[in-house]
């Protein structure tokens, strides 16, 4: 799928995303976004940033620089930054081009994030680049399964997902691996399809 | 690189009380609605490999809806994952049993709303196993 019609697409989700999301999926994983977002320090980059629901689990007094390339999921993120006790810059740009220069930030974020970047690789690769040596990635992200029935039941589903959503059937790890990422620690959060990442 | 990773789980099984209903309820709710359909669609006319194929791919047609709405309420693939399978699963047996002998749309529904709890055991077993830190 091309950048522009990915960002038509979530374009379109954005209207209904905060009736999908904010109730059930944010209330299951609100207790582990927290302890997730919770070793934020120093300059902070977040990919992407939705409509802002994440922000109710960032610690505070943070200095976060936010990114989506839907312009209104951005749109609806904006009275979320707004309340925020810190300071959170909201930019549209998209994740496989970023307008950072090298060596920028101390740790990056990410949450469901890869399973919507057309080109997830190259998209790490742009977050690596923009974080500085020692910098960390961490990321909360749903995957693919090694695992029957999983595996076999979410390529079933996949074509179904991509058209209104996310792929979800990535192996990200692998891809975290393959841009140029070491030191990969994943905790599973259900089964191996929702799971924390970190690495550096 | 700093040893700040993640902190421990200490018990991975979801332990609260309206996750756990929803969980219950979503997954029976998609499989009695799964069991009775196949009960009123298949008859005993139909081969029993075509009746399985049907039921399973009509099964996870229907739970799409049905998991969509219990999404809004109780989670994404926590609640995603035992419908899908319930769905197949109980799409399946149902329709095979329903070419094979006449299946009422109440004995339909509650296979299928029983197919769920063995269905959801598993995935909360299966839970348990793989998540923590990844090897």
């Amino acid at each position: 799928m091309s950048t522009s019609a990915a960002r038509e697409k979530w374009d379109d989700a954005a209207r209904g995303f905060d009736f999908m999301n904010s109730r059930g999926p944010e209330k299951r994983w609100g207790p582990l976004k927290r302890e997730f977002f919770s070793p934020m320090q120093g300059k902070v980059f977040f990919l992407a940033v939705g409509t802002g629901l994440d922000i109710q689990f960032f610690p505070a007094h943070q200095d976060v620089v936010g990114i989506d390339f839907s312009p209104r999921m951005l749109e609806k993120a904006k009275p979320r930054a707004a309340s925020y006790d810190g300071q959170i810059e909201l930019c549209e740009m998209d994740a496989q081009h970023l307008d950072f220069a090298d060596d920028t930030f101390d740790q990056a974020y990410t949450s469901c994030t890869f399973c919507s970047v057309p080109d997830p690789v190259q998209g790490l690769r742009e977050l690596r680049r923009v974080l500085k040596p020692g910098g960390t990635l961490r990321m909360f992200e749903h995957t693919g399964s090694r695992w029957f029935p999983f595996n076999v039941m979410l390529q079933m589903m996949n074509p179904i997902a991509r058209k209104f959503g996310p792929d979800i059937t990535r192996d990200t790890p692998a891809n975290v691996r393959e841009a140029g990422f070491q030191d990969l620690r994943v905790r599973n959060v259900y089964l191996d399809i929702v799971r924390m990442i970190e690495a550096a | 690189m700093a040893e700040v990773a993640f902190g421990p789980i200490d018990d991975q099984m979801e332990t609260r009380p309206y996750f756990i209903f929803g969980d219950l309820v979503s997954s029976v709710l998609v499989g009695t609605a799964v069991g009775a359909v196949m009960a009123a669609l298949i008859s005993v006319t139909w081969p029993t490999s075509a009746a399985m194929l049907v039921g399973m791919f009509l099964g996870m047609a229907l739970c799409i809806p049905i998991q969509t709405g219990c999404s809004v309420f109780f989670g994404a693939f926590e609640v995603m994952i035992p419908m899908m399978l319930t769905s197949m699963l109980a799409g399946m047996v149902v329709a095979m049993r329903s070419s094979m002998l006449a299946v009422s749309v109440g004995d339909g529904a509650l296979w299928g709303g029983c197919i769920a709890l063995p269905v959801l055991a598993f995935t909360y077993a299966a839970n348990a196993i793989l998540a923590g830190e990844a090897r």
